[in-house]
């Protein structure tokens, strides 16, 4: 695409076939764990999750993280077209939002755990599943966000090195692929976790 | 820049690096040119990452074999007391784990990383550096479970904490109501971290196969071996994932007082046997479709024949891999599923036997009629299909749901899967041994020992494993401790030990002759088995460029049609690069990240208060997974921002003898 | 220089195209939020437009922003194909373990 590319056998650059396979294991990674979060939420019913959900913060946050992907797709965007100064802007645009969603998330496990006592094994004083399912699948969600965050706070620091290349769009494209999936797990998770528990 | 044809190769580099003091490689980047410790360490090269992987997992079948020879002279005799209960919990445990994940897994990586990147032409792996970190991370994963050994138990009982669940670790005995102790905990850990070696392998060897292949060499004339790693590689990015999160769950279980499969806040136990399974069962199709691919290899070559049906042995492959993932819960048929789960899972599992049976008919094709040349490799293929065949045999009867109930944790079940794992798994892994030994050193396996050994080990095993269906069938279960007189199984399991003692001491006498043979063996001529595919294009060992031009590839089985086949099909050549071959340099980066993920993982199980080990208590938090964690961002930092770095060489044209 | 221009041009259209795409998920988004907070929809309806929707969005995203509209075919295939694994295999278990947790109750029903 940009710069001198090296020639692959199906014409797909490395990083990005590798990252498109680890996608591809991902989608196991989080079947396993929203299965089990679907599973044991039948079985925990001593518990009233309406109550302790805030419908609100929750959409906030997910209208945070699909503005960020866009963000992110702008970014990329930039990157190919080597069009460093709005590729900054866009990558810190996604940084931002990124943070905000992990802000907002802190918030609600600090919330939950400490305002309505609802631990990793503990809802009140009783023993609950939806602790232990919630707080492992929302949490290993959001130390993807957190790692996406992270990769791309090193690029936005790349840029100012003076030693980013033509080529480095492609890389900067892999970790935009990284991202826009932690967000479409969001997407299965906003449903599949929050909103499903008002129907 | 002109080519100097009496020299091997001219850098391009400054002088000062082309001696480097020998101290400083410890502190500098290492580059190919440095050598022993530094060089074993830091490589990024495949073939050397293949042989450390080929080492470590041929000691692991060593000390594998071991705890499974303590548990056969325990069970010699009836009411043996050799070893007490729990440690025969431990050997058979660890027997179990060492054996699937430290040596037949690893053994196939040595493989894949070998002999793939040659089959397809390429100078190395898609991602070097992230080559050398599945290797060092699958050996401190090893190292880290086998150090439960030293650490002492919580009660006293057994060989140091060692885990005693088994090795699919079957919840509620992973709950700490049940092991307060170590073991379960290393055993978690460890296989994160062997998990995470296999993973990163697999997208390397994914991006490998699909992209690096020679100009020519479509998908459809790709050698047998190469497509098995591919699919196993597929097999491995899917199925890893489910035990990944089952681990984490039961390291929160355990860790953090989470109740995923703590029966008494509601958490189901066989919610592990399924993500176990899941993992499971595809696991057991990784673990045997690389040897498919290894006997795929030898067959043609010693009957003189093409493969016979490339595509339907190909497309069998295929097909188990994906089939692989619907059949897991025939592990569990007497759990009570429910009739249609338990119905469709059985019919599952009988379509498996289909492209199964394909493969196997396919290999005896390709023998029928051909100039058969009964070599070492040879013999231990036609060992693989037989006893495979017998295992597969039994596998059937256990897809039957009636069937299965009566054999479900019998003697009959550990027979079919040591038929299906040493009848074909380590005979095939032995046979690509013998096969590769000149590519893997230059040498040649002496060929009457080799045919002594494979007398040896077919006896043994069949001697060791047979009497096992008949102890399954009347009733003897698996994993007892000892058994009475009364039960009538004395004399099979008597005789059944003396096999695995046979077994055992054949398997050393090829871990001695391999290891003699690899430093000290007779060298041999380049193509000593006539052989079909590219890897026997590349000199014996491969130099480090593999191959000074890239070939350009025209059929299938091109080596053979270089020798044997029309002019037209000889292959051709790319001219050499004007700037040589690119050789990147060696880096520590990958092996000090694995450093920080073994020191994160032992601090994760010392992090609680109540283990008392060696007189003191561990009461850190988390300051050592967090020390270990910044190792691993550091290194991670250097690794990303060193860059392939490197020099270029001008390979001396020394392969055209052999391709024309 | 030409293929320069195509890639700037080409990712100048891309620009309004994220853009539209990105109103689409926000709008989709908002009607699953809404659709919800009203309360008056049956539980089965509102399970199938929060699933068309999920689907819509899930495809939206990786389709446009994740570029597999332009990118070889055999990315979308290997993720896809990941996809379906995984997809089925929890679909499957969830019915084994439904199964699994009626199979308990059931006696106390019939006996």
């Amino acid at each position: 695409m940009s710069g001198h590319a090296v020639q692959t056998s199906t014409g797909i650059p490395n990083k990005k076939l590798a990252m498109w396979a680890f996608l591809a294991s991902d989608c196991m990674f989080f079947g396993t764990l929203i299965s089990t979060h679907l599973i044991y939420r039948k079985i925990a019913d001593n518990i009233n999750i309406r109550e302790i959900f805030d419908i609100e913060l929750t959409s906030f946050s997910t209208f945070i993280l699909l503005g960020s992907s866009l963000f992110m797709a702008l970014a990329v965007s930039a990157a190919h077209k080597s069009s460093m100064q709005s590729m900054r802007k866009m990558l810190a645009g996604t940084i931002f939002f990124g943070l905000i969603f992990l802000a907002c998330q802190v918030y609600e496990f600090y919330h939950f755990a400490v305002g309505l006592e609802l631990t990793l094994s503990t809802f009140r004083g009783d023993y609950n599943l939806f602790g232990t399912t919630f707080y492992v699948l929302t949490g290993t969600h959001g130390v993807h966000v957190a790692l996406g965050v992270f990769w791309l706070i090193s690029w936005l620091i790349y840029s100012y090195t003076g030693k980013m290349k033509p080529e480095n769009a492609e890389d900067v494209e892999v970790a935009g692929l990284y991202w826009h999936f932690v967000d479409v797990v969001w997407i299965i998770i906003f449903p599949v976790v929050y909103l499903i528990e008002y129907i | 820049m002109a080519t100097n044809p009496t020299e091997s190769f001219i850098l391009d580099k400054p002088p000062e690096t082309k001696s480097p003091s020998k101290l400083s490689a410890w502190f500098r980047r290492p580059t190919q040119h440095d050598k022993g410790l530094v060089d074993l360490l830091t490589t990024i090269d495949h073939k050397k990452i293949g042989m450390m992987y080929g080492f470590f997992a041929l000691t692991f079948l060593m000390i594998g074999g071991l705890e499974a020879l303590f548990i056969r002279v325990q069970l010699m005799y009836p009411e043996n007391n050799f070893i007490d209960a729990r440690t025969y919990n431990q050997m058979f445990t660890m027997h179990g784990t060492t054996m699937v994940f430290l040596a037949i897994m690893p053994l196939s990586a040595a493989f894949f990383n070998f002999i793939m990147p040659l089959q397809i032409g390429a100078r190395d792996v898609a991602f070097p550096r992230m080559n050398t970190f599945s290797l060092w991370a699958f050996v401190f994963g090893a190292i880290f479970i086998n150090l439960s050994w030293l650490f002492p138990s919580v009660d006293g009982a057994g060989v140091g904490s060692a885990p005693a669940i088994g090795w699919f670790g079957y919840a509620p005995l992973t709950s700490k109501s049940y092991d307060a102790g170590l073991g379960t905990d290393f055993w978690i850990m460890g296989l994160q971290i062997l998990g995470l070696a296999s993973l990163l392998a697999s997208f390397n060897f994914i991006t490998t196969i699909l992209n690096m292949r020679a100009p020519g060499l479509k998908m459809m004339r790709l050698p047998v071996f190469t497509w098995m790693t591919l699919i196993t590689s597929f097999l491995i990015i899917m199925a890893f994932p489910a035990i990944t999160v089952a681990l984490v769950q039961l390291m929160f279980d355990r860790q953090f007082g989470t109740h995923f499969f703590e029966v008494e806040a509601g958490g189901k136990p066989i919610l592990w046997q399924h993500l176990f399974w899941i993992f499971g069962h595809p696991e057991v199709y990784i673990l045997i479709l690389p040897v498919m691919g290894i006997v795929s290899e030898i067959l043609p070559v010693f009957s003189r024949k093409p493969l016979f049906g490339y595509g339907l042995i190909v497309f069998s492959g295929a097909i188990i891999g994906f089939l692989g993932f619907s059949v897991w819960s025939h592990h569990m048929f007497t759990t009570g599923m429910g009739v249609i789960a338990t119905s469709a899972f059985s019919i599952m599992t009988m379509l498996i036997a289909i492209p199964t049976g394909v493969k196997i008919f396919n290999w005896i094709g390709t023998i029928w009629g051909g100039r058969v040349k009964f070599s070492t490799p040879m013999l231990f293929s036609i060992g693989f299909i037989s006893l495979f065949m017998l295992g597969g045999f039994t596998g059937i009867m256990h897809s039957s749901v009636p069937v299965d109930a009566q054999q479900q944790d019998s003697y009959f079940v550990i027979a079919h899967f040591h038929y299906v794992l040493i009848g074909g798994n380590i005979f095939g892994i032995l046979g690509g041994i013998y096969y590769w030994m000149p590519k893997f050193s230059g040498r040649q396996m002496n060929e009457t020992l080799g045919k002594v050994i494979w007398l040896g080990v077919f006896v043994g095993f069949n001697l060791a494993f047979f009497p096992m269906h008949y102890l399954g069938m009347t009733g003897m279960p698996r994993r007892t401790h000892t058994y009475k007189s009364e039960m009538g199984w004395d004399h099979w399991n008597f005789w059944s030990s003396v096999g695995a003692l046979t077994l055992g001491a054949f398997l050393f006498i090829f871990f001695l002759q391999t290891l003699y043979t690899f430093f000290k063996g007779k060298r041999c001529k380049e193509d000593p088995w006539d052989s079909r595919t590219l890897e026997w294009a590349t000199a014996n060992p491969p130099k480090s460029y593999n191959f000074a031009r890239t070939p350009i590839i025209k059929v299938r089985d091109q080596i053979w049609e270089n020798k044997h086949g029309a002019k037209e099909n000889s292959m051709d050549f790319e001219p050499a690069e004007s700037h040589g071959v690119h050789m990147p340099d060696n880096s520590w980066w990958p092996f000090y990240c694995s450093v920080g993920i073994f020191i994160a993982a032992l601090g994760m199980i010392f992090n609680r208060s109540e283990i008392t080990v060696f007189g003191s208590t561990f009461d850190h938090g988390f300051e050592i997974p967090i020390l270990g964690g910044v190792i691993l961002l550091f290194s991670i930092i250097k690794w990303a921002l060193e860059g392939p770095g490197g020099y270029h060489l001008h390979p001396e044209e020394d392969q055209t003898k052999i391709s024309n | 220089m030409s293929n320069n221009k195509n890639i700037l041009s080409a990712e100048s259209k891309k620009f309004f195209l994220f853009f539209y795409v990105s109103l689409l998920l926000v709008a989709v988004t908002g009607v699953e939020v809404v659709i919800i907070y009203i309360r008056t929809f049956s539980s089965t309806s509102l399970f199938v437009v929060l699933a068309v929707a999920s689907i819509i969005k899930f495809l939206a995203v990786i389709w446009w922003f994740m570029h597999l509209k332009w990118d070889k075919a055999f990315n979308t295939l290997m993720f896809i194909s990941g996809l379906i694994v995984a997809g089925a295999t929890f679909t499957a278990l969830q019915f084994i373990m439904i199964d699994h947790t009626k199979f308990k109750e059931e006696p106390a029903q019939e006996k």
